[in-house]
């Protein structure tokens, strides 16, 4: 290392020039990196979803998916475990790889399982979509469209087939179906009643459109000198052209089309509606797919918007809601703010303390240089800027200062021995550039012990922790370089403090002056207060031991949450209706709900409420949705609260829960998190608890999960507790007689077309589509009894029973009973599941998810033979991430130690400064108990964080207190000594520190819990490193001399 | 700096330091316990009211009605066919080719009144070659009347045998039945021929007109009908009603009808019989309507939809049918007994009118049952009621502001 020391003296433009180009590359990859809220969290996830028109889940989890997830177990390598959702019409897989997944080929083999298994599916089911995904793909950006003059049909019609093609070039944006609207399609409203009465069935009919509605090229013909192109005309230009074929002659009479059924440009039966701000809307949810940034894909379709508003019809408008960019740049932003801050009071305070403005330059000049390398290095190995790294480099900054000062420091105090300015920096080089490396290699190895993380945290920390180590390696290099060759030029003839006591007439200077005298008062009342410590320094290690082992007394009352909340002004309400009611309804019950929601805000704090009904018209979105809606009875309800409304929101949502179950009765509300960081951390899911029951036997898991619910749900602070499975979906159970309807010459398959064609329509089983010639776009034409012409039993049993010429009806041969279906079939490895979900409220996750998982001990007894309960979701997350910080600081602190053995040959020193890592823990305890945060990743970063500074700190005085012990001191004096000299930078660097995280403290953001810790921590440990470790010094070296 | 410097804060034990330093030490000591005890007790109390607020949550508010009483009929649709009072089909007796027609399809006609007139040349030679008989026949009676005549006198003056006088007696005798028998020839085509001329059996409505002018009419077996009449005062309304349905419809019973070509329009039809057997190839009942048509608005041939509605004998409790619980015992209802617990209570259900049910057993009057149940209820569970009115919108509006 001394030979870049040399070169910086010998050759300064060579440090000068790699510093510009750090600027250069550093603000290039500024620039050029994709700004995010998280960093990527690449668990890949594919979903593959299958669609069978009018299936219900039952049959869909029977015939379908579960062959499908047989055929994916065996054929597809790397699955870290398999889960489904069997919807109405849906079945949607999703595999979950580990992460050492070749996905490429994963997706391969996924696709080739499809092929595989789609003989053995019902006929008509077309292969299924793949998508792949993982965990951050989330909604970032929706388009609310909606119109006075343009009917649903045609909204949703202009989404889908102009807005949403013309978004899929934008990179990393997926975008899925939009939501709500009408899906344009060429409807034939037959009337069973006429076609009886022809003798005609829907299958004639769909056949003759068939025959009639054709895509056949006829060819050219040459005539002369050309070729003519011969143009038939085989397909109906206008949809009500399809009205006018013929469908069959019979006695010179021609039955068309229009006789018994009616072809109009329509849309099949609502399923799902949207409503922003009480009118019907059509939605778009643009979803951050691939490495894209969530800033770059929304800043992206925002900038063709302006293009794409012009293809559209005029009475379109177009909106763009719950912009996710906006709180990623203000987090962003923030992070940067509090590290700009932090970096103006820490450079104040080295001013303060050297009292000279050169000092001062060069510290403030290597800082940004060591954080600007650290972007490049970020940039280069694939990071993004985001809130995990941007707090790492604010981190780091605290650190730097001290690398920074530590040699100015040093290099002033060889100056004011009156050494040449070459000397000094050289002598200095040799004297500190072993425990700074030492310092730096132990808050590595303490960041290091991030990178056993795994999981969702270790895809969050490890960049946090990279951008931490990346930049003190740079400081750490650039502290070798570039401030040697800095020193060189400006403290030439400047160096020292300024010890001419010359009296200035310059306030500021003055007021430095008077700063270092007070510092040197403090300096005499700690050397006194130490000197009495080492004198009675059993007792005094006595009482700093008791004081710290009580400290964690208080561990228990901080409680654990895997992340702090954030304060939002969204808030995300599902609610679900009684099984089975029909979106009409439901949209109502949305109104009412709304209205309530809007007497207990005030409609004057709300900003717009967007309600989202039903299950969207496309399994993609059902993939990518993750708030559990699984039929028409479901609703979300974003309620956005205009800004500076954020610190309602929590206690808004109190009231709602207790007042909504109040007011409607049968409906089960949740909130589900409405921010990005939430809900990436839950992945998925819709809540943070979520209790698996796992087996065969469903009854008995059924009653045996709804026991464990009302146990759950009586758990303090438990909110939203349910159950997301739905067993009572009312269903009406058609049993035909066989014996009797083949007797009359029917057979279960005429009833079963009959039945499909009047109520779920002819698309499944018969696709048929119309070519719109004008934009190109294709139809489908389906065949199908309106609805409102089915609206009692006794119009089911009037559905006919055969399609021959017979006056057979449905319900002449069948009886109608009343029964119950599942809503949603849930497959967890291949096994039904059953889901209580539950959310904490007003109490920390880990405490709430402790007393969920004693309830699941509490009723082993009782579970259903073969059943397996588990706790999953966020806690299960949390719980991996605390084990794992754990043991890897446990880890650390066990290979710094090791590697100071290695530093100073001794096994004792080493355990000294170990020591004294205690009570930094005992400091954070302290601080986030009296400022009331619970405990979370973040704050255990700030944990480690400490461990680091606190070892690299206690390392300084112990060699300082080794070099005078060898000089020939005896212990005590050696520990006074080394307690004296040390003060200044110790005291520096924590203050530094200290300040430096005081901005991220007093935050409301997700890191202030870091910032808090770290401050606690660094009080504690800085009164450890100064007063208690030399005198453990001072203990273990009396003994060994006394020996 | 050198040793010396802090060798010089060696401390000198003074007893005053020590004691200031005790006091600080005892104040310092003191504000953090009660620092921690604060903390403590704080976060002891909000633990405590959350646990409140918790199980207060975790009691479901229902919403509760009783069961009523009702005799709704039982309604159900059937496809049924609309036919003419009276349906003749009118044939031609003659052969021969059309003259003329005078109704059209869609007439109404009068009995009697002339449809059309066949031109029948075979039948009209054939009665003048008859009369050309009767002619000839009537010479040869008048020759053997003379002849007669004279061998009668012949015979008196017995110029001739007995024998030859009768047997001209005899042959004038033959001569005159000859005649009588050309006669009825010429009386029998005569009416033949009448039958040119078609005419209507009853008053009605032509609803088929097969000739035109110049076609020819031949009186085969199965051939098509010349016109077809049909009496449209009333209509009889056939119903192919399935097993299933034939216990509740008697004679008498009163349906509406509606057909596709007036929409929104209800027709009254009665039923005058049935055939009381079930057939065999259709597994159905015939059953027959009476519907009056005073302004021939149904049309014979028609489709219609004939609803029927069956009356219910006894009074049942009716639930609607958003309160069943259906599950693994059948259908249940949950209701709330008085100490404001769940219990379910199993019902038989008699008939399932769509949106209610009407039950047979299981309940009284007097139940209060919970309506929406949640799925995740269980027996025994406590629940709080509260009146279903309370549901509506506007009770919301008094809600605080948020906080």
């Amino acid at each position: 290392m001394l030979p870049l020391v040399r070169i910086a003296l010998r050759r300064p433009y060579t440090f000068v020039v790699m510093a510009m180009l750090i600027v250069i590359f550093g603000v290039i990859s500024w620039v050029r990196t994709p700004v995010d809220i998280f960093p990527d969290i690449k668990i890949p996830v594919v979903a593959v979803v299958w669609t069978y028109n009018g299936l219900p889940p039952d049959d869909m989890s029977g015939r379908v998916v579960y062959y499908y997830e047989r055929a994916l177990s065996t054929q597809v390598n790397d699955i870290e475990h398999i889960e489904s959702q069997s919807l109405a019409g849906y079945g949607i897989v999703k595999i979950f790889f580990q992460p050492s997944v070749n996905i490429n080929a994963a997706l391969a083999q996924i696709t080739a399982a499809s092929q595989t298994v789609l003989k053995l599916l019902p006929p008509g089911i077309t292969p299924p979509y793949v998508l792949s995904f993982n965990a951050s793909s989330v909604p970032i950006l929706q388009l609310a469209l909606s119109s006075d003059s343009l009917s649903q049909a045609k909204i949703f019609d202009a989404a889908q087939n102009t807005i949403r093609p013309a978004l899929a070039t934008v990179a990393g944006a997926a975008v899925p179906s939009p939501y709500g609207g009408k899906v344009r399609q060429v409807q034939i409203d037959i009337d069973q009643g006429k076609m009886q009465s022809y003798g005609l069935s829907a299958q004639n009919i769909i056949e003759a459109i068939a025959r009639q509605d054709l895509i056949i090229p006829v060819g050219t013909e040459k005539i002369g000198e050309f070729e003519y192109v011969v143009a038939l005309n085989d397909s109906p230009e206008q949809i009500h052209q399809l009205n006018d074929l013929p469908i069959r002659t019979t006695n010179n009479a021609t039955v068309f089309i229009r006789d018994v059924a009616y072809v109009h440009d329509s849309n099949p039966p609502q399923t799902n509606v949207v409503r922003v701000d009480g009118s019907n809307a059509v939605l778009m949810t643009i979803v951050k797919a691939g490495s894209a940034s969530t800033i770059d894909v929304i800043d992206g379709i925002k900038s063709l918007l302006p293009r794409l508003r012009e293809t559209l019809p005029e009475s379109l408008d177009l909106k763009a809601v719950g912009d996710q960019s906006i709180f990623v740049k203000a987090a962003v932003h923030s992070v940067i703010q509090e590290g700009m801050t932090a970096a103006a009071l820490t450079g104040l305070m080295i001013l303060l303390f050297l009292g000279s403005w050169r000092s001062t330059l060069i510290v403030s000049i290597s800082i940004p240089l060591a954080i600007l390398s650290a972007i490049a290095a970020l940039a280069a190995t694939g990071e993004t800027i985001n809130v995990m790294t941007l707090g790492g480099l604010a981190l780091a900054v605290g650190i730097l200062v001290d690398d920074a000062t530590v040699w100015i420091e040093n290099i002033n105090s060889q100056i004011e021995q009156d050494k040449d300015i070459e000397s000094a920096i050289m002598d200095c080089a040799r004297q500190i550039i072993a425990p700074v490396t030492v310092s730096l290699m132990c808050m590595s190895i303490v960041f290091v012990s991030m990178f056993g993380l795994t999981g969702v945290s270790g895809y969050l920390f490890r960049p946090l922790a990279k951008a931490v180590v990346f930049a003190l390696t740079a400081s750490y290099l650039l502290s070798l370089t570039l401030v040697p060759t800095m020193a060189h030029y400006l403290l030439a003839n400047h160096g020292g403090h300024s010890h001419d006591t010359a009296p200035s007439k310059n306030p500021l200077v003055r007021f430095q002056r008077g700063f270092e005298h007070k510092f040197e008062d403090l300096r005499k009342f700690y050397t006194r207060q130490l000197a009495r410590a080492l004198q009675l320094r059993y007792r005094f290690v006595f009482a700093f031991l008791c004081f710290v082992g009580l400290s964690f007394g208080m561990f228990p009352f901080l409680g654990r949450n895997f992340f702090p909340n954030v304060e939002s002004t969204q808030i995300k309400l599902h609610f679900r209706a009684q099984a089975g009611l029909r979106i009409e309804e439901a949209t109502r019950l949305a109104n009412q709900i709304e209205h309530t929601i809007k007497g207990i805000a005030r409609p004057e704090n709300i900003s717009s409420i967007v309600d989202n009904i039903g299950l969207p018209i496309s399994g993609i979105n059902a993939a990518y949705g993750n708030s559990g809606t699984i039929s028409a009875a479901d609703a979300d309800v974003l309620i956005t609260l205009k800004d500076g409304q954020e610190k309602n929101t929590e206690g808004l949502i109190e009231k709602l829960r207790e007042k909504l179950p109040e007011a409607f009765p049968g409906v089960t509300f949740s909130f589900l998190p409405a921010d990005i960081v939430t809900q990436i951390l839950n992945f998925g899911l819709p809540a943070s608890i979520d209790v698996q029951v796992v087996g065969a036997d469903q009854e008995a898991n059924k009653e045996y999960a709804n026991k464990m619910l009302k146990r759950i749900a009586k758990v303090n602070g438990v909110a939203d507790a349910r159950i997301q499975q739905v067993f009572n979906v009312p269903t009406l159970k058609v049993d035909v007689d066989r014996v009797a309807a083949s007797q009359v010459g029917v057979t279960e398959s005429d009833i079963a077309t009959s039945l499909q064609v009047t109520l779920a329509g002819s698309i499944q089983t018969n696709p048929v589509f119309w070519l719109n010639p004008k934009t190109g776009v294709s139809y489908p034409v389906v065949a199908q009894m309106p609805q409102y012409w089915m609206d009692s039993l006794d119009a089911l049993a009037r559905v006919p029973a055969s399609h021959v010429d017979s006056k057979q009806i449905l319900g002449g041969l069948a009886t109608v009973s009343r029964t119950v279906s599942s809503a949603v079939v849930s497959h967890y490895s291949v096994q039904p599941v059953i889901d209580i979900f539950a959310s904490n409220n007003a109490r920390d996750l880990g405490g709430v998810s402790a007393d969920v998982q004693k309830i699941i001990s509490d009723m082993d007894a009782e579970r259903p033979r073969g059943t397996q309960v588990i706790l999953r979701g966020q806690t299960a997350t949390m719980n991996t991430a605390y084990t794992q910080l754990f043991a890897g600081l446990a880890l650390a602190i066990v290979l710094i130690y090791l590697l100071i053995v290695v530093n100073f040959q001794s096994w004792l020193d080493p355990f000294v400064i170990v020591s004294a890592l205690p009570s930094a823990q005992a400091g954070i305890v302290w601080m986030l108990f009296l400022s009331n945060t619970t405990l979370s990743v973040p704050a255990l970063t700030g944990a480690i964080m400490c461990v680091g500074v606190a070892t690299a700190n206690s390392l300084l005085v112990i060699t300082f207190a080794r070099e005078k012990l060898a000089s020939g001191l005896d212990p005590v004096s050696a520990a006074l000594e080394a307690g004296y000299g040390r003060f200044r930078p110790v005291l520096m660097t924590a203050l530094a520190m200290i300040i430096g995280m005081l901005p991220m403290a007093l935050s409301a953001e997700q890191n202030a819990p870091l910032g808090r810790a770290v401050i606690g921590g660094l009080m504690f440990s800085t009164v450890a490193t100064l007063i208690f470790v030399p005198v453990v010094f001072s203990i273990v070296h009396s003994r060994r001399k006394a020996e | 700096m050198n040793a010396s410097d802090a060798m010089a804060f060696q401390p000198e034990t003074s007893p005053r330091k020590t004691k200031g330093g005790k006091v600080i030490m005892a104040v310092a000591t003191i504000v953090l316990l009660g620092l921690v005890a604060h903390g403590v007790l704080q976060r002891r109390a909000a633990e405590a009211d959350l646990a409140l607020w918790t199980d207060a949550r975790a009691i479901p508010t229902v919403v509760v009605l009783s069961p009523h009483t009702g005799d709704e009929p039982r309604l159900f649709t059937l496809p049924g066919d609309v036919l003419a009072f009276y349906d003749a089909e009118i044939h031609s007796q003659v052969s021969g080719y059309v003259r003329i027609w005078n109704r059209d399809i869609g007439a109404i006609v009068k009995k009697g009144e002339v449809l059309a007139e066949i031109d029948t040349p075979e039948l009209d030679e054939q009665i003048t070659q008859a009369e050309q008989e009767l002619t000839r026949a009537k010479d040869a009676q008048t020759l053997a009347e003379t002849t007669a005549q004279r061998w009668g006198s012949l015979r008196s003056t017995a110029a001739v045998s007995k024998q030859a006088s009768d047997e001209k007696f005899s042959d004038a005798e033959v001569k005159r039945a000859d005649v009588g028998a050309v006669n009825a020839k010429i009386a029998r085509l005569k009416a033949k021929k009448a039958f040119a001329s078609v005419v209507a059996p009853f008053d009605g409505l032509v609803t088929t007109r097969n000739i035109d002018i110049g076609s020819l009419v031949t009186p085969t077996e199965g051939g098509l009908p010349l016109f077809k009449i049909a009496d449209i005062h009333a209509m009889r309304v056939y119903v192919n009603a399935p097993q299933t349905y034939a216990a509740s419809l008697h004679e008498g019973m009163v349906a509406t009808m509606s057909l596709e070509q007036y929409p929104g329009r209800q027709f009254k039809a009665k039923i005058v019989a049935t055939s009381n057997a079930i057939s065999k190839s259709s597994l159905t009942l015939l059953v027959e309507l009476l519907a009056e048509n005073p302004d021939g608005a149904l049309q014979p041939g028609a489709y219609a939809n004939v609803r029927f509605s069956a009356p219910q004998t006894d009074q049942r409790l009716h639930v609607p049918s958003s309160a069943l619980v259906i599950g693994r015992h059948g259908v249940t209802v949950a209701t709330v007994d008085d100490s404001d617990r769940v219990r379910f209570k199993k019902i038989e259900v008699h008939t399932d009118y769509g949106s209610e049910v009407d039950v047979d057993s299981g309940l009284s009057p007097h139940d209060r049952i919970i309506d929406n149940p949640l799925d995740t209820l269980s027996e025994g569970d406590k629940v709080r009621i509260r009146a279903p009115a309370g549901a509506e919108p506007n009770s919301a509006e008094g809600g605080e502001p948020a906080r």
